[in-house]
Parts: C-alpha cells; structure tokens; sequence
C-alpha cells in the first residue's frame, strides 16, 4: 500500500515537473507576440515613413532624411519648442505646488483627509481631455462665468494662450504630482528630522539638507512623468485652442488630417519620431532615477 | 587624543516630569538624576515611559509639567537642535544620501566648520567605532551593526554633554548585539560622558550600566546599581521584572513569615499581616530528591552550568531552582521532592490573585 | 510651533481646494444658468435625446469592456507566469510594457494611420485585406481595443506587478496543488482572489483610459463619447459642458466604487 503510493506520487511529481516547464514562458508568449504586432507594427511603419518620401507623380518611394529636417524647421520647429516650453513649465509649477500639497497631507495625521485627497487625485489626474477643456471653458474661457462676472478680459486675460494652457494643465498635473511624491513623503523616516534636529540643525536646514536631497530623485522623477505627460498632451490642447498655440501634437494631427497641406503625412511620421525621442530621452532619465529613490526610501 | 569629551561631564536631572499623550499618561511626575559620567539604563516594559523621558531630554516632546536639567541649568524650552545631547535611534536614522563620513560631518555642517576640518574629524570619530576604512560607504551597504556605529559616531561628533541611546541595538541580531554593547559601554568608559540608555532588555541594561533605572506606568519605580537591584529588590515589580522570581505562598506573622514549614525574616515592611508571596530567585530555593516529600517535580531544562527544575508545591504553585547539574541528576520528571529555603531575609509582596 | 504649522496646512488646502472646486462650480452654473432664459436644467434633460449620445457612449463602454478583457487575459497570465516560472523574462516583459509610455498616443495613432493605408495601397488584391477592413468596422472599431490594449499595457502591467509584490504567488500555487487543486484551479481559485485590489484596479485604470480617449479614435475617425462631446461642443456649448460635468461624476463614482471594493486590499499591501 505504501510503496504503491509512494510510486504514484513520485509518477506525479515527475509528470508534474515535465509539465510545469511548458506553461512557464508559453503563458509569455500571446503578450509579447500581440505587443510585437500591434505595437510594433505601427512603430517600424513610423520610423520607415518618417524616412520615406513618395514622389506624387511616379508614386514611388525613397529613403531620406529631408522629412526628418523639415521637421525641425520653421513652424514645426515652433510647435516642437512650444511643446517642450509648455511642458517642461507646466510640470514644473506643478511639481513646485504639488510637493506642499502632498505634505500637508502626509503631515496630516487625519486619515479621512488623506484618502480624500489621494482619491480625489487619481479621479483629477485621469480628468484630462476634452471634459477638462470644456470645463475650463466653461469658467474661465471667453463667457466663462468668472471671466465675464470678474470682467477678466478687461484685464487682457485670454484663456486660449500659452498660460490658459499652463492653468489648464495644472489641473491634471498637480494631483499626478500629488499621487507621485506621496509615497516618497511617506518614506522620509522621522527619525532623519529627529537625527538632524540633534545635530543642531534648524527646520530650515533639515529641508535643505536631508530631506529635499533624499526627495530629491522622486521629484526630479515626478518631473519627468509631468512632463511627458503634459507633452504627450492632445486633446485638451485640441479642445481648447484649436491651432492658437503651436504645439507639435496638434501639428501631427493637422498634418495626419491634411489640414495644411496634402502629402504631409511622412512629416508627421517624422515630427512624431521627434516626440519618441524626446519622450524616450525623458524616460532614460526618469529609470535610474526611480532606482535611486527606491533604494534610499524603501531601505 | 582630541576625541574627547566636554572637560566635566554633566548631570542630568528630570524633576516631576508629566506627560499624557490623550488618555494615555506616558509620565506620570518622573524624578531621576543622572550623576556626571555615569551611565544610567532605563527599563521598563514598553509603555512605561522611558523613550518619552529620554525624547524629552533630547527636546523632541514637551512635558505638559515638571523640567530637564542638564547641569542645574533648566532646559526645558531650549529646542531640539540646541540641546547639546547626542542621540542614537532604534534603527534607519543615517541619512541615506549620505556616505559615513558625511553623516558623521552632518552637525560640523550645520555649525559651518571648514569641509576639511568637519571631514578630518569625522575620520576620527570613524576611527574611533572601528570603522577607519568604512568612511565612504553609503548607508545601504552597510550592515545593521556598522549602521549604528556610525550613528553612534554621528552622535559623538558635536561633543555633546550628554549621549543618549534610544534601544540602539534592538534591531541587530544576537551576536552583533553583545559585541556592539561591549563597544558602546569600552566608548562611554573612555570618554567618561554622562550616558542615557533605554532598554526593555534587563539583561542588556544589567551588564552594562552602572545604575539602572527601572520605570513603570511613568513612574520611576527604583534606581540602583545592578547588583543591588537584582539582589535587593524595592518592590514586587522590580523583582519580578528583572531576573526570574517565583512566588511561594506564606504568611506573615510576628515579623517573620513562614513559608515552606520554615519561619524567616524578610526585608522592608509586610503588606499587611496574613497572606502573602514570598519573592525567590532560583538560585536560593533547594530542591531535595525525597520519596516522602510533599513537592512534584514537573520539569527540568539543562542550562549549562546549572539545571532549572520547576517543581510544583503542595498546593499547586510552581517554583524554579537552579541546580547544580550533579545535584539534579535524581530529579527526573514526576519524582517527589522536598523544597526549602536558606536562613536568610526573603522579600514579601502582597498575595497574587490568580 | 503646532498652531503654525496647523494654520500653514490649511492655508495649502484651502488654496487647493479653491483652485480644483471652482472650474467644477463654475461648469456647473454655466451650464443651468443660461444668459436671458435663467436657472434652467434643459442642458442636462436634452442630453440623453441628443443626436449620437447614446450611440457613442454605448461604443465607449463596449471598447472599455473590450479592452479591459483583452489587457487582462494577456497579462495576467503572463504576471503569474514570470512570478512562478520564468523569472529570466521578467525585463523583457517589463521592458515591452514600458515601451508604449514613450510613445505618445499622436505619434502611436500616426503609426497606426500608416499601417492602415497599407491595406489599400499594398494588400487590396490578399486576403489580409479583408482583415484590414474588418478591423475598421465603425460598428465596432477593433482596431481601437488593439490600440487602446496598447496604450493600457503599462498601467495594467505595473497595478498587476505591485499587487504581485504583496502575494506570494509561488506558496499560494504551492498550497493549491498540495491541496489537489489542478495548474488552472490554482491559479483561479487561489491567486486570483489574491489579486482582486490589483485587478480592480488594472480594470479601472483601463476603464478611465477609453473613457477619456480621444486622440487615436479622432484621428482614426472613430466617434466614441469623449470625440462626441468635442464635435458637440462646437454646436452646442452648454450641453458639451454638462456631458463634461457629468463624466467627471461618472469618473468619481466609478474610482470611489472601486475605492469600496479594492479598500482593504490597498491599505493592506501599502502597508507591507
């Protein structure tokens, strides 16, 4: 009796072994082969297209970079340095007011109060888009009830510019920065302003020494994630300003839709290759920086 | 060497501390003076108050009354960061953005020494917790052990009046642990620097210091060299609290107390005449192997040196003696025994309700 | 020092609060306080006869439900698998997920344009043509799941591989199998019930993705709701408004649900 249970568990342990082999990477595969389709489909038809120049009579292809250079001239260069200018000082205005918000929550000890305001993030951080726009249209746009009860626009306020944008994007930026620096704020031990205030530090100089330096890679990392995301921005921008801010999104579109100009599609491709490098560029930065952080906030 | 200390080391004193944190009363009127150069243990079972006597001398809580006063000068409103005492936490207070040397230079930066003379002196100080050649490693590559040692050196560094240990070693494990408070006690010794250091640990607080302070419930309960404390006990709580205590059943009468058909004096004064507890430590009570006798023997666990026998009395209390193992040899499990009690004042306490 | 502190606190949620409630406030009279017609509830009653509402929304919650079942089934497998027996995949996996995030949906949707033109220009006379045209359907645009499945990966990847962190997969599959449970049983009856937080979360996370999505459906010529509501706007302001107003509600209610759901699992994994 024993022996033969002993022979069938050890059958059924090897059967068992035999087969864990299998679905360890064949449950991989269906992820990796539809991304390697469906989005790397679409990446090589970018890249060769941002290369590409069809010629509109014989209707034949060719390699070169001209599209790549028109896509750092003239108005698409504009867009491009707009782009960047509006994110980069959307994220960090947004950064610079998030990190006070977000301490005053993780400073709070009412617990209410901190799951409303993290909830409210994420609801706010995910409002992005055309309700946003409408929304701030709706406020402050040309009728916009505190423009035309506060007579802004005596005051030469004008919503449809590069600071309407700005104030726009706050809206989604700061509760992104706010879910992105908490944690960080958790991990500031307090024992680090204990250990400083025993050293004879000030308040003062254990923000200045210890605790912005230890923050010091998550918020160049929240940064970096405002900015991508500001830049990565379409449909707020489309929604409110039409073409009134040069933006490269909203450059693609038009030449994706032929807006402008016929047979603009392969600058699109290429000013689109610009935005991937950016975004890519950014991203190099962001990675090590969040290993850093992690390893200095998780210890 | 110039890694010493202040020219006369300090006296602290706490005079009837009061703190209550909403309901809880962490200290309830704390007097203790620590005398200059000593290194004074408090214990105490968690939430008696030591850590929040020690955080108030460090100016990190704020008693609601009473003062700290490090040298008869009151420096109960002086803030934290300039209260001259150097601290150690429990774990995970070196800056993780900083190397060791950076960490242990941290108050010559905020007090502006020249980068060459703070970082001369951090060497030192390093050198000083044997970790010379560690000086630029970073927190996260260094073991729990060292981590504290730095935060030991860290403390030392602005030549503090006073040191304060904040349960230090209570995150290393075993063998760390007895060698880094060998380390912290050979440091105090050399230095000669009036020493704080909170501790749930009797054993640790016993081998180290040189008068342990035992608190509860805010109070201070008793203050006394080690041996004094374990030998001579004030009350029932320090008895038990530190070392091992069993309770036998006796009674009081015309200033003595019979216990086990012995009549014994006892020290201080009777609860009350009538019953009570007798307090005895394991090494004092005897255990004989005797087939009449009116004691069971329940367990035995071999300790090294001596054998702990638990027996069970007549009436059903259980004792814990330490025997010399030849002597133990004859007390298996469930043997008989008789139980007594040298001819010497015994310690009595109110009768336990079970 | 406490009080300063205190007063410091509010005055920052205060301003907070200020700067978030008051375009919400101000959307809100906007749209029932109409200029010579006064306090009137008619941009919100008009909303649900309005042309191509209820068609575009329907379309947005089917490409929601869509996706979310397409992003779960590819990765959720694929987590477990590299937790319990392909640990050498693991950058991949994270590397490829990670990858749509430097893609921005514009540039993404330009690829894809691409892509879709080869159909007629190259495959017209294959039969992949067909597929290319199926796909299109603006019935039901599976060419948008395929995109949007996409554009989720790299939350759904990352809610997933911190909800792995707090289990340990291997001694729950372990249990499982000791206790005669079969490879699929395991995983179904021991990891995922273990994973609820994570995957309402992923699910979420998806969910306010499509919702909101409007850059590739534009372009590619899609009208699902949020591309409705701008084509609304143009026309029709006060309404577009309160169809903002309103999916802002929608977007509360749905996240605060799932707060309710997925609550004990959050604090409990914030905590280890």
């Amino acid at each position: 009796m024993t022996a033969t249970l002993t022979r069938a568990d050890v059958a059924a342990a090897a059967s068992q072994k035999r087969r864990r082999r299998a679905p360890g990477w064949l449950a991989v595969v269906p992820l990796l082969a539809f991304t390697a389709v469906a989005f790397g489909l679409p990446a090589v038809a970018m890249l060769n297209g941002a290369f590409t120049v069809k010629d509109p009579v014989s209707g034949t292809s060719s390699y070169t970079a001209s599209n790549l250079s028109d896509s750092l001239q003239g108005p698409y260069l504009t867009a491009l340095v707009g782009s960047v200018k509006l994110s980069a000082l959307s994220a960090v205005i947004a950064a610079v007011l998030g990190l006070p918000l977000a301490q005053a929550v993780v400073s709070s000890r009412s617990r209410a109060l901190r799951e409303a305001v993290l909830t409210a993030s994420g609801v706010l951080a995910n409002f992005g888009g055309v309700p946003l726009a409408f929304a701030f249209v709706a406020t402050l746009g040309n009728a916009g009830v505190l423009t035309v009860h506060l007579h802004l626009a005596d005051h030469g306020w004008d919503l449809y510019s590069f600071w309407g944008l700005v104030l726009v994007y706050l809206y989604f930026l700061i509760p992104l920065m706010v879910l992105t620096i908490t944690p960080a704020l958790d991990g500031l031990r307090a024992q680090w302003r204990e250990a400083a205030l025993n050293n004879g530090a000030t308040g003062v100089q254990y923000w200045r020494f210890v605790a912005l330096p230890v923050l010091a890679p998550s918020l160049l990392g929240g940064f970096v994630l405002l900015f991508g995301s500001a830049f990565a921005a379409y449909a707020t921008a489309a929604a409110m300003v039409g073409s009134a801010v040069p933006l490269v999104t909203l450059q693609i579109a038009d030449a994706l839709s032929g807006n402008v100009l016929v047979g603009q599609e392969n600058v699109a491709l290429a000013l689109s290759l610009d935005m991937v490098l950016v975004a890519g560029l950014v991203m190099a930065v962001y990675l090590p920086l969040q290993r850093r952080s992690a390893r200095w906030l998780d210890a | 060497m110039s890694v010493s200390t202040p020219d006369k080391a300090a006296t602290v004193e706490f005079r009837s501390l009061r703190r209550e944190f909403g309901a809880t009363v962490a200290l309830d009127g704390l007097d203790l003076t620590v005398r200059p150069g000593e290194f004074l243990a408090l214990l105490g079972p968690s939430g008696c108050g030591k850590t929040t006597a020690l955080r108030m001398l460090a100016g990190f809580e704020h008693p609601d009354s009473g003062a700290v006063l490090v040298d008869g000068e009151d420096v109960t409103r002086v803030p934290a960061h300039r209260r001259d005492a150097g601290m150690v936490f429990q774990s995970y207070s070196l800056f993780p953005h900083l190397d060791a040397v950076d960490n242990v230079a941290f108050g010559l930066r905020m007090r502006k020494v020249r980068t060459g003379e703070r970082r001369a002196r951090a060497a030192e100080l390093l050198d000083l917790v044997g970790l010379g050649d560690k000086g630029e490693r970073f927190p996260h590559q260094l073991s729990g052990g060292q981590q504290q040692r730095v935060a030991l050196a860290r403390a030392l560094a602005l030549r503090p009046r006073v040191l304060l240990l904040d349960e230090p070693l209570s995150a290393l494990d075993a063998k760390v642990r007895l060698s880094l408070r060998e380390e912290i006690r050979r440091l105090q010794q050399e230095l000669g620097i009036t020493t704080l250091f909170v501790t749930h640990d009797q054993e640790e607080a016993l081998s180290i210091a040189d008068r342990v302070a035992v608190m509860r419930a805010g109070q201070l309960e008793q203050c006394a060299e080690p041996a004094e404390l374990y030998g001579r006990p004030a009350t029932a709580f320090v008895a038990e609290f530190v070392g091992t205590m069993s309770r036998i059943p006796g009674t009081v009468k015309d200033d003595r107390v019979e216990v086990l058909g012995q009549r014994l004096p006892f020290d201080g004064q009777a609860p009350g005449a009538g019953e009570v507890d007798v307090l005895v430590r394991p090494e004092a009570v005897r255990v004989r192997a005797d087939g009449s006798g009116t004691a069971t023997v329940v367990a035995t666990a071999f300790l090294g040196a001596v054998v702990r026998v638990t027996v069970r009395l007549a009436d059903g209390t259980e004792a814990k003696a330490d025997l010399p193992a030849h002597e133990a040899a004859e007390l298996g499990a469930g043997s008989a025994a008789t139980v007594s009690l040298p001819e010497r004042p015994v310690l009595v306490a109110e009768r336990a309700r079970e | 020092m406490a009080r300063r502190l205190n007063l410091w606190r509010w005055a920052v949620l205060g301003l907070a609060a200020l700067y978030f409630l008051i375009p919400m406030a101000a959307s809100v009279l906007f749209t029932v306080d109409v200029p010579g017609e006064g306090v009137t509830f008619d941009a919100y009653t008009q909303i649900v006869s309005a042309d191509g509402f209820l068609s575009s929304l329907l379309l947005s919650l089917e490409l929601a439900v869509a996706t979310i079942a397409v992003v779960l089934l590819l990765t959720v497998p694929a987590v477990v698998a590299l937790r319990l027996s392909a640990p050498r995949l693991r950058p991949v996996v994270e590397i490829v997920c990670s990858l749509p995030l430097v893609v921005p949906p514009i540039a993404f949707v330009a690829g894809i344009v691409t892509v879709l033109k080869w159909g007629p220009d190259h495959l017209s006379r294959t039969p992949l043509f067909e597929t290319f045209v199926a796909v299109q359907n603006p019935d039901f645009p599976v060419v948008l799941v395929i995109a949007y499945v996409v554009m989720a990966l790299p939350f759904v990847y990352r809610a997933l591989d911190a909800g792995l962190r707090a289990v340990d997969v291997r001694t729950l599959v372990e249990a499982a199998r000791s206790c005669g449970a079969s490879w699929p049983q395991a995983l179904v009856r021991a990891v995922l019930p273990n994973l609820r937080g994570a995957l309402l979360n992923a699910s979420f996370l998806t969910l306010a993705l499509v919702l909101g999505e409007f850059t590739v459906a534009r372009l590619l010529g899609f009208e699902p709701f949020a591309v409705w509501i701008y084509d609304v706007g143009g026309s029709q302001a006060q309404m577009s408004v309160a169809v903002s107003v309103l999916s802002l509600l929608v977007t509360w209610a749905l996240l605060l649900a799932l707060a309710g759901a997925g609550g004990r699992d959050r604090t409990a994994s914030s905590r280890g």
